[in-house]
């Protein structure tokens, strides 16, 4: 064959790949299911329904002045109530685990990237327990996802689940309406509460309380907890232009059996109370407290497993904040701490036989 | 790094093509040969540093040897006997030293343990290519080269990983010919498009039968005996596309640097024989063991008998090269027994031609199941399946994991809309695949649609959008633990 003849079929060829490859970025730059680039064009809602993926992109790239922080408890949290109640624009910045660390990383993040006057966080007790190193960019994260440079982008731009996946979902999400505005990465829709469900999740097994040795030694943990802690108190003292609010959330009475089950109940309120009278002693901080709530943590018509309540109490818990009940201060904390002490001794002793029947139908060693 | 990678289709080949043919300018042509051989170890080494001192290492050796040869009149047969050994040793301890411990362990009940060593890539190909050349420089057919062409024709990008298996007969001439030095669009054209096709036959069709015969020889015991067959016919076409995708990605990419590498896939299911298919599938392998051990053994010179037990051990030896399993070892047994009885009742064939080619596919694909399987109570377990399972109505089940990118959002659709359509459209996207594979391996090679359509304006087009559509195939957005908490 004629070396023109090549020569202009491979101009052709590259040309044509050049145009599709250019189209394809584009498109996904255009729609940018992550928010890599941009918050949505043309007045579309932000879909927020793949919070580890979106979350980066969102701080970095959304217009907002507040945050809410927190685990998947804090999901269902209407964060437009929020700015209408506290007149600010807030951002969800959700971690599954929930960690002190991972959520500080995207904290932080956003710290660079806004001046916040409000830090809304839901404080889940376990996350003071979790690891105190940032588990955000493992090796199946994407790299481009944390990272400001376009030159990493290529497996982003050019990827078939962005473009038939990702791209589609948000569409439908968008046209549908959901997973936007105070209802990002909401995940109730769908979801069933009630004991039926909640009692799915807890196989408390044949135990009466009396088969039990008694609270594990949490000596080693207590270095972590207190890890933590110094890292959530060390972000608020640098902040003290930004109001941090804490939610304490209800956690099940499963949640607090099996705690006491596993020989880790002390060790549980410990963590709380630690972290709780570390946070009150700071000027910009309040803590609201909802453990206390007999009626909700008792209730497994609220739950649909030991913890995730349903959008019911999210909302409950907002307005409380809002209409300033169920705070606690220094001169009370300690008495609350001590509410919960009983409340978790009444759950093991009693409390829990009315889901588990009763003590005696088990088997004594 | 694979070929079918962001990292080599974006930046490795671009940078590689730009460095070789702006060095060719140069009058003196051992830049752009280091420049090459630095590549193809960047190439190596990029998921495991510690594979490219092995490379390095055996590279070293059979270039001693080539060095020793060339120097010593007296000894050489010891020293070509030294790296044949050295060869083979080293692929032993890296291929089946865990395998013959583990049969140690089990047949004389022993209980000694080692740590578990890594199979470094590629290891059987260079190892098999660098053989062949110590056996030539032995035989006095192959000249000593310099120290940068041996290591251009061992580490050679296109074929380092999985072949084909080159002779240094046919690549470093070229290396040496300067009329190659130019870049030439023909070439370039030729290499480009075919690489485009043998992607496109990797990402699009391998990867997509792959999910559903992953899934179910996780499953094997649930199958009934049509899924069976489904699984291992697909199986057959994953392998075949798989193969077949690699090998034009290797003869393509080596044709854009201005090489010729030798032809390893013939359209094997258009074999009427099993014999036929080994001429036509992994056809350097086969080449090579009847160089190297079918034609030392004594090949046909030495009675029917004793061909016959010549192509047994040559299939078996060829049973074992693919892996260090029983499995590999049955299946290269079934192969030998094939061809032992097609050369000892040649006359034993169907009258007609497509009758021979059906028999042979039929035949493969069955042998294949083993190949695919974890160990021989697997495999049992499947032939089991395959003839004795009945009909349990599971084909819709089996359809129902095609799920892809692609058919995503007709998939969530139907799922809301109409779901009771859901199955008709999963066998609809099951019949599609599965006329598409078929269609394509009766069909033309890559090579003779390129010179038929590809030069032409739709097929550009078609080949563009075959390229874009794999490139945007080969990041995935990863799976996050805790996806709902």
């Amino acid at each position: 064959m004629e070396e023109g003849f090549q020569k202009k079929a491979l101009k052709r060829l590259i040309i044509f790949i050049a145009v599709q490859m250019a189209f394809v970025g584009f498109f996904v730059w255009l729609t940018d299911p992550f928010y890599q680039y941009h918050a949505p064009f043309f007045g579309m809602d932000a879909v927020l329904n793949d919070r580890d993926n979106q979350m980066p992109g969102t701080i970095r790239n959304f217009e907002y002045d507040s945050v809410l922080v927190g685990s998947s408890l804090a999901e269902n949290f209407d964060s437009s109530f929020l700015d209408q109640t506290y007149n600010c624009s807030t951002l969800k910045i959700i971690r599954a685990s929930g960690s002190v660390a991972d959520l500080l990383y995207y904290l932080e993040m956003a710290q660079e990237e806004r001046a916040l006057k409000n830090v809304f966080w839901c404080l889940d007790i376990s996350s003071v327990e979790a690891s105190t190193e940032v588990t955000l960019y493992g090796q199946d994260t994407p790299r481009y996802l944390h990272t400001k440079t376009v030159l990493d982008d290529l497996p982003y731009l050019f990827n078939k689940e962005i473009l038939m996946e990702k791209i589609p979902s948000m569409l439908a999400y968008a046209h549908a309406g959901l997973n936007t505005g105070g209802k990002a990465y909401n995940w109730a829709r769908g979801k069933e509460f009630g004991e039926a469900w909640a009692m799915r999740a807890y196989d408390r097994g044949n135990i009466g309380p009396s088969a039990l040795s008694g609270d594990r030694d949490y000596t080693v943990e207590t270095v972590l907890i207190a890890e933590n802690i110094a890292l959530l108190t060390r972000q608020v003292e640098a902040h003290p232009e930004t109001k941090y609010r804490f939610l304490i959330p209800p956690l099940s009475l499963l949640w607090w059996d099996c705690a006491y089950v596993n020989g880790e109940l002390e060790q549980r309120i410990y963590a709380l109370d630690q972290a709780v009278s570390a946070l009150l002693c700071l000027e910009n901080v309040e803590v609201y407290y909802f453990q206390n709530e007999e009626s909700i943590v008792c209730n497994l018509d609220y739950y649909m497993d030991m913890v995730h309540y349903s959008p019911d109490i999210s909302q409950y818990m907002l307005d409380a904040m809002a209409a300033g009940r169920n705070r606690v201060e220094a001169g009370n904390w300690k008495e609350a701490v001590a509410g919960l002490q009983k409340l978790t001794a009444w759950i093991s002793a009693e409390g829990i036989f009315v889901y588990y029947g009763t003590e005696e139908t088990f088997d004594e060693p | 790094m694979l070929f079918n990678s962001v990292i080599f289709i974006a930046v490795f080949l671009p940078l590689g093509l730009l460095g070789w043919f702006l060095l060719q300018r140069l009058e003196n042509p051992f830049f752009a040969k280091l420049f090459l051989v630095g590549m193809s170890f960047w190439f190596y080494g990029y998921y495991n540093l510690q594979y490219l001192w092995i490379l390095l290492a055996s590279l070293a050796g059979n270039y001693l040897v080539s060095l020793l040869l060339e120097k010593r009149c007296t000894g050489r047969r010891a020293l070509a006997a030294c790296g044949i050994l050295g060869n083979l040793g080293l692929l032993f301890y890296f291929k089946y030293f865990n395998f013959f411990l583990d049969n140690c362990n089990f047949f004389l009940h022993t209980d000694i343990r080692m740590e578990k060593i890594a199979l470094p890539l590629g290891i059987s190909f260079f190892t098999f290519q660098q053989l062949s050349f110590v056996i030539e420089r032995y035989r006095g057919n192959a000249p000593h080269y310099s120290l940068l062409d041996y290591a251009f024709f061992v580490s050679f990008f296109p074929q380092l990983v999985a072949g084909p298996i080159v002779l240094h007969s046919e690549l470093l001439p070229q290396l040496q010919r300067r009329e190659n030095r130019r870049f030439s669009p023909e070439g370039f054209y030729d290499g480009f498009t075919l690489f485009i096709l043998g992607l496109a036959k990797k990402v699009l069709l391998a990867d997509s039968l792959a999910v559903l015969v992953n899934a179910e020889y996780e499953n094997i015991a649930a199958l009934d005996t049509p899924t069976a067959w489904i699984t291992i016919t697909w199986y057959m076409m994953e392998l075949y596309f798989d193969f077949s995708g690699y090998c034009d990605m290797a003869r393509g990419i080596a044709g854009m640097f201005g090489f010729r590498l030798p032809e390893n896939f013939d359209s094997p299911f258009k074999a009427a024989s099993v014999r036929e298919f080994w001429r036509r599938w992994h056809m350097t392998l086969s080449r090579f063991l009847s160089q190297y051990v079918y034609i030392p053994l004594g090949g046909n010179r030495k009675g029917k008998a004793r061909q016959c037990v010549n192509l047994f051990v040559v299939f078996l030896a060829s049973g074992l090269w693919h892996g260090a399993n029983w499995t590999f070892v049955l299946w290269g047994g079934m192969h030998g027994l094939a061809v032992v009885f097609e050369t000892a009742f040649p006359k034993a064939r169907f009258r007609r031609d497509w009758m021979n080619r059906l028999a042979t596919a039929v035949f493969v694909t069955l042998s294949f199941s083993v190949f695919r399987s974890d160990s021989l109570e697997t495999a049992g377990l499947l032939w089991n399946r395959l003839f004795a399972a009945g009909n349990r109505g599971m084909l819709l089940g089996v359809c129902n994991t095609l799920i892809f990118p692609e058919n995503y959002a007709v998939v969530r659709l139907l799922g809301m809309a109409a779901p009771g359509l859901l199955n008709a459209f999963f066998l609809c996207c099951f019949l599609l695949l599965s006329v598409l594979g078929i269609g394509l391996i009766c069909g033309p090679k890559a090579e003779e649609w390129i010179r038929a359509k590809g030069h032409t304006r739709a097929g550009g087009f078609c080949l563009a959008t075959l390229f874009t559509w794999a490139f945007v195939s080969l990041s995935q957005v990863s799976v996050f633990l805790y996806f709902n908490f």
